[in-house]
């Protein structure tokens, strides 16, 4: 009999154990089991006697259908890479193959990466979760000292890295791990305020200092996607998001640049030649690929045109290359990528690991949309690489990570959810 | 419990997320996608392609514009327009050295006004428009000037600056037939003249090269380059004779000259009558195709001149326009308390424009005028061809006529009378009283009919541009056309053509009838020099007879021989033709009063030759004169005309032939004597045609004046010296103005001088017949035996009104 999610949900909760070894029998018994209790509570104190006895689950292989869907999005990736930096590079930096080499060492780097990473426990995090929390501050801050190295208006780097990138996956840790620690906490106004708003508001105020929108946009949306799948009352968005709109309303009539950046985002072809360029270049890219695209390297907006077509706009480019159908395969490839992830998180074995997958694929998700909607002009413009795809050391090797941790997750995932494939 | 797998709400908000971000966020992406790539792909893919091809324009040539003998007249060369990106003027890397921004964009502002002889407050505005990637700081401008600015502005280091081909008009000759050919504009399309008429087929079609470019103007592969060649227009062969329309410019200058009080300058046409070609055109002033819209004839701009202090008077300001505005207008020539009021800087560029207009108006073709007694004519050649007259018949004019229900007798020219007149005395002594009685007879039906049936009420159809068609009294209105309007009508009065129609009209009544459609093209060319089309000659209709036309070919030949037209003689050449002195309807003024002070007439004179077989008709008019002034065609007109075919005919090849009473004017060729004695030189003379006088008393002849081989005039005496030779001092020409030609005659003989007599025919000279112009000019110093030319003209009898 096959198990499912609604019996795990009854009240009468089953025996884990039992159903691994009713129904998994296959499951490789050579893998030592993870003293995962140990690993989480060491650093704390006062583990709760229960967890010592709860019943414990097995590393076993991890998923597969992540495993594989990253490596067809990274090597697609870098086809589409290729394609739409080649006319950049060699006009800006006089070399054709500038970005794609780089890029490649990059995801030859990260595919070690992910399986190193998926190696390690993923209750190691936990372990560090102040350590991280200081570092990134700390980073944020000196990203805004003159260390930090400022490119066209703003100053995110410092050193080759972007600090924002470990804030976000700092959010991830400390978030799930504050909830996996104390689930009441959240449940209050006062328990959401310290510390989940105190880090949110610390980092949005570093960020907006950069300044990183975008960065501000995603570490928010992570930090509200853990606080909900970890339990958080619903009926709290009702005043955020009125706050919110209000803000938002406000900023639209007090601000004439965000009235002008409003209307570009809905006509960016009035001003095709100013404000509305990068959006009405992507858009012409996409739209002109048709159906079937005007076939692969032969797009015509990545000559110069488009403005990065390595990085942000880059599947501009692989939508005009590939038409509908390509760019329909390559969101296939994403959303069931991310699918997967919520599984995992779903299937984990703690609320730590839930809410760690739970974050991470919330974080590949949200950097995703967010890319594809501005290059489709669903939102306005803002700076949002899209993972897997766009060119950038840094982010390439975090989510590649971020991958290994999923994977490390996966092997974890109770046999229940797992037996539904 | 914190410790445990996820609960239950984790698991559903994790499901439910799932859901949010697959299904809704992707979903949205996809439905974007289909509606972008599928839906909306004409519009993306059309924005793509504006975007990523550039389109340049190949400016074709414009074609030439030939005389008859394939003497360029107008022809187009590369010349450049100079654009700025202000935007790219500053230099940064500059700014750093510690050269200011402002420092570099006046540097550049320098150069450019220095180079291409701008005005620097307006050059330095445009320079310092930083929004700006586009201003135009000349157009126009000459490859050599170009380059020299091109290395003034490497030299300063300036950047920004950059070219766009483009071509320029040359008219070669300046102001030279510039009514007919007209101008270009900055565009390069044809303003005015033929080049207007002619536009499309001078113009030719712009080639295009699509490239697909990069997003930095770099061309992509060639093989994505479409070409298309640029059609070069077809050049016009013109029936224009730049010598003869020479003849006519420079005869029409002196016309203008000699009748300053001209307010519509002076005009002329020279046609060939059997083919209705149009051989020279002019009016004058005139102006100068290459720079149309700069006034510089004196006269226009004496009327500019008043016309606009007039206006400010009006405004009430008192300022001092320079001469500046006058002559190229523009706001900034204007005094800067003009500038200010709008409405009258308004009111001047209206005056302006105005004066413009004028200059560039073709008023043969454009303007109408009462024809005045040229159109006698017209009345004459009716009635013959109606066999309504004849040359038998005899017409009484008493000094005036009563017509119909008018109340005042309708005058003649002659107040006293003509007395009993043939029909040929009729028209050359121009008389009004017989030509009503002839009209009469005719009848106001008829007479409307010929006068359409001689092409009057409608335009001519010549290849020039703003034709007119004349106006003529409203057939359905007795109060405007009955038997007093047909009376005025048979002497051209109250009703008007061009003169271009006139002497079509005329043209037909001296080529057995034949009305023909006259034109200024001949043949249009091909870029590669073939022949695409000529025109041929357009018959339109015989309108009289061959025999009524014999008759006023005889009958236009005594008017110039013995009648109103003697001034348009021109020894050795049957000239007919007929004088005009048309009054103008006088202008009033918005209440209804005359606003001249005195009458103002249209001095014409419309002259065909040679009468035995009629091949050029040339009309003069000199328009728009006041009463005080000299007016009479006859006086005035006819001398011109004169002048012109004495010109022509020859250039044309017609020989001339003298008849008996024209021997004086017959030229010969001195033959030498030097060394015969007096007895053999005066044999040799006797037969060459010459008389003789000695000076010495040597027994050979040492010395003669003229020399041999040169030509003087049949009646002039050759000098002998006998043992001296001739005086080599030179001798000063006395002024012969108001003399007779005898008078003339013997003057010059004291002085060792040849008399070459021109104009009135010997057998019509007076006691009134005068030198009316004499060359060369008095007080010029001469080699004795020289020759000298004066023009006699007679103002009696003369009168046509």
């Amino acid at each position: 009999m096959a198990s499912t999610t609604r019996q795990a949900r009854s009240p009468r909760r089953p025996d884990p154990r039992r159903r691994i070894d009713t129904t998994r029998p296959a499951l490789r018994p050579d893998r030592a089991p993870v003293p995962r209790d140990a690993a989480v509570m060491h650093a704390h104190a006062a583990p709760p006697a229960r967890t010592r006895t709860r019943s414990r689950v097995r590393a076993h292989a991890w998923d597969m259908g992540v495993f594989s869907t990253v490596l067809l999005l990274l090597v697609i990736g870098l086809i589409a890479l290729f394609s739409a930096s080649y006319s950049n590079a060699l006009f800006y930096q006089g070399s054709a193959t500038y970005f794609i080499s780089r890029q490649g060492i990059n995801a030859a780097a990260g595919v070690v990466a992910m399986i190193v990473i998926s190696k390690i426990s993923y209750k190691v995090y936990a372990r560090f979760y102040k350590e991280l929390m200081w570092l990134s501050l700390i980073l944020l801050v000196l990203v805004i000292t003159p260390l930090g190295t400022a490119s066209k208006g703003a100053q995110r780097w410092l050193f080759g890295f972007q600090p924002s990138e470990l804030a976000k996956i700092t959010v991830i840790v400390c978030f799930s791990y504050w909830i996996a620690r104390d689930t009441k906490g959240i449940r209050s106004f006062k328990g959401l305020i310290k510390p989940y708003g105190f880090l949110l508001v610390a980092y949005i105020v570093l960020l907006f200092l950069e300044p990183h929108t975008s960065a501000m946009m995603i570490i928010c949306g992570l930090g509200v996607v853990i606080l909900v799948a970890g339990g958080m009352r619903l009926w709290y968005f009702g005043p955020i998001l009125v706050a919110g709109a209000g803000i938002l309303t406000a900023f639209y009539f007090a601000f004439e640049h965000v009235q002008e950046r409003f209307s570009v985002w809905l006509d960016p072809f009035s001003n095709m030649r100013g404000e509305g360029w990068q959006g009405a270049m992507s858009q012409i890219a996409i739209g002109s690929g048709g159906l079937f695209g005007r076939g692969l390297g032969k797009g015509m907006q990545k000559h110069l045109y488009l403005p990065e077509p390595q990085n942000d706009f880059i599947f501009s480019s692989w939508c005009e290359e590939m038409g509908l159908i390509g760019a329909l395969l390559v969101l296939l490839l994403f959303a069931y990528l991310i699918f997967r992830g919520f599984r995992i998180a779903r299937a984990a074995p703690d609320k730590f690991s839930c809410l760690m997958a739970t974050g991470i694929t919330a974080k590949l998700a949200i950097q995703t949309l967010m890319n594809l909607f501005v290059i489709t002009g669903i939102i306005p413009v803002t700076g949002a690489s899209l993972p897997f795809f766009s060119y950038g050391g840094t982010a390439l090797l975090m989510q590649m990570g971020e991958m290994g941790i999923l994977l490390n997750i996966s092997r974890y995932a109770r046999i229940e959810t797992r037996a539904e494939e | 419990m914190a410790a445990k797998g996820p609960n239950n709400q984790m698991r559903a908000r994790i499901g439910m997320m799932t859901l949010a971000f697959v299904v809704l966020g992707f979903g949205l992406v996809g439905v974007r996608l289909l509606y972008m790539q599928v839906f909306h792909y004409d519009f993306y893919s059309q924005q793509a392609a504006s975007l990523q091809t550039r389109d340049t324009f190949i400016t074709p040539n414009r074609g030439k514009i030939y005389d008859a003998n394939m003497q360029v007249l107008a022809e187009s060369a590369e010349v450049e327009r100079i654009v700025i990106s202000p935007k790219g003027v500053v230099d940064e890397a500059k700014v750093n050295k510690g050269i200011s921004a402002q420092a570099q964009q006046q540097t550049l502002a320098q150069i450019l006004a220095d180079e291409l002889s701008l005005d620097y407050d307006t050059v330095l505005a445009k320079v310092q428009k930083t929004n700006s990637e586009y201003e135009i700081i000349a157009q126009k401008v000459d490859k050599d000037v170009s380059k020299e600015l091109y290395a003034k502005l490497d030299e300063a280091g300036c950047t920004g600056v950059y070219s766009e081909p483009d071509t320029k008009r040359y008219y070669q000759q300046g102001s030279f037939l510039s009514a007919v050919l007209g101008y270009v504009d900055n565009d390069n399309n044809g303003a005015y003249g033929l080049e207007a008429q002619y536009n499309d087929v001078l113009s030719g079609t712009a080639g295009r090269i699509v490239r697909v470019q990069n997003a930095q103007n770099q061309d992509m592969t060639p093989e994505t380059e479409q070409y298309i060649p640029a059609q070069d227009g077809d050049s016009l062969v013109l029936t224009i004779d730049s010598d003869i329309q020479n003849f006519l410019e420079k005869h029409l200058e002196t016309a203008l000259a000699d009748n300053p009080q001209a307010r519509d300058g002076v005009s002329g046409i020279v046609m060939n009558v059997k083919t209705g070609e149009v051989l020279a055109m002019a009016s004058l002033p005139d102006y100068d195709p290459n720079s149309s819209y700069t006034i510089t004839d004196e006269r226009y701009i004496e009327e500019l001149k008043t016309n606009v202090q007039a206006a400010l008077a009006e405004a009430g300001v008192t300022a001092e326009i320079s001469d500046k505005y006058y002559q190229e207008g523009g706001l900034a020539n204007l005094p800067e308390s003009v500038q200010q009021n709008e409405e009258l800087v308004d009111k001047l560029t209206q005056i302006r424009s105005q004066q413009l207009y004028k200059m560039w108006y073709n008023p043969v073709v454009s303007d109408t005028y009462e024809p005045g007694s040229t159109f006698k004519l017209m009345t004459v050649a009716t009635a013959y061809e109606l066999g309504l007259t004849s040359e038998q018949d005899t017409y009484y004019c008493g000094g005036s006529l009563m017509v119909g229900d008018w109340s005042q007798p309708i005058r003649c020219s002659n107040t006293s009378g003509h007395g009993t007149q043939t029909l040929t005395e009729a028209l050359m002594n121009s008389c009004n009283v017989a030509m009503m009685q002839i009209a009469a007879k005719t009848g106001m039906d008829r007479f409307y009919e010929f006068y359409k049936a001689f092409g009057l009420t409608e335009k001519t159809g010549i290849d020039l541009p703003n034709e007119s068609s004349g106006i003529f009294f409203d057939l359905n209105d007795t109060s405007a056309w009955n038997e007093v309007s047909l009376a005025v009508a048979s002497f051209g009065q109250r009703f008007k053509v061009t003169p271009l129609q006139e002497l079509n009209m005329v043209c037909a009544i001296v080529d057995d009838g034949k009305l023909k459609q006259p034109y200024v093209v001949k043949e249009v060319l091909g870029s590669d020099g073939s022949v695409k089309s000529t025109t041929e000659t357009n018959v339109i209709r015989q309108v009289i007879s061959e025999e009524t036309s014999a008759y006023m070919r005889e009958a236009m030949e005594a008017v110039v021989s013995g009648g109103t037209g003697k001034n348009a003689y021109v020894s050795g050449y049957r000239i007919g033709g007929k004088t005009a002195t048309s009054e103008i309807l006088p202008e009033y003024d918005d209440e209804g009063k005359v606003i001249d002070t005195e009458d103002r007439y249209t001095a014409s004179f419309i002259g065909v030759a040679p009468m035995d077989d009629p091949q050029i008709a040339v009309l003069v008019s000199i328009n728009d004169l006041p009463e005080s002034a000299p007016h009479g065609g006859g006086a005035i007109a006819a001398p011109v005309v004169g002048r012109i075919m004495e010109d022509v005919l020859p250039y044309i090849g017609v020989t001339p032939v003298y008849s008996d009473e024209e021997n004086d004017r017959r030229e010969l060729t001195v033959p030498s004597v030097i060394g015969s004695t007096e007895e053999q030189a005066a044999a040799t003379l006797a037969q060459a045609g010459f008389e003789y006088r000695v000076v010495g008393d040597g027994d050979t002849v040492t010395d003669q004046v003229p020399s041999s081989g040169v030509r003087i005039p049949a009646s002039g005496k050759v000098i002998l010296y006998m043992g001296e030779s001739k005086p080599t001092e030179q001798i000063s020409v006395p002024d012969l103005t108001g003399l007779t030609p005898d008078e003339c005659r013997s003057t010059l003989e004291e002085y060792g001088l040849y008399l070459k007599q021109k104009g009135v025919a010997s057998s019509q000279v007076t006691g009134s017949t005068t030198a009316s112009k004499q060359s060369p000019a008095a007080g010029t110093k001469v080699n004795i035996g020289a020759v000298v030319t004066v023009e006699f003209s007679d103002t009696t009898n003369v009168n046509d009104r």
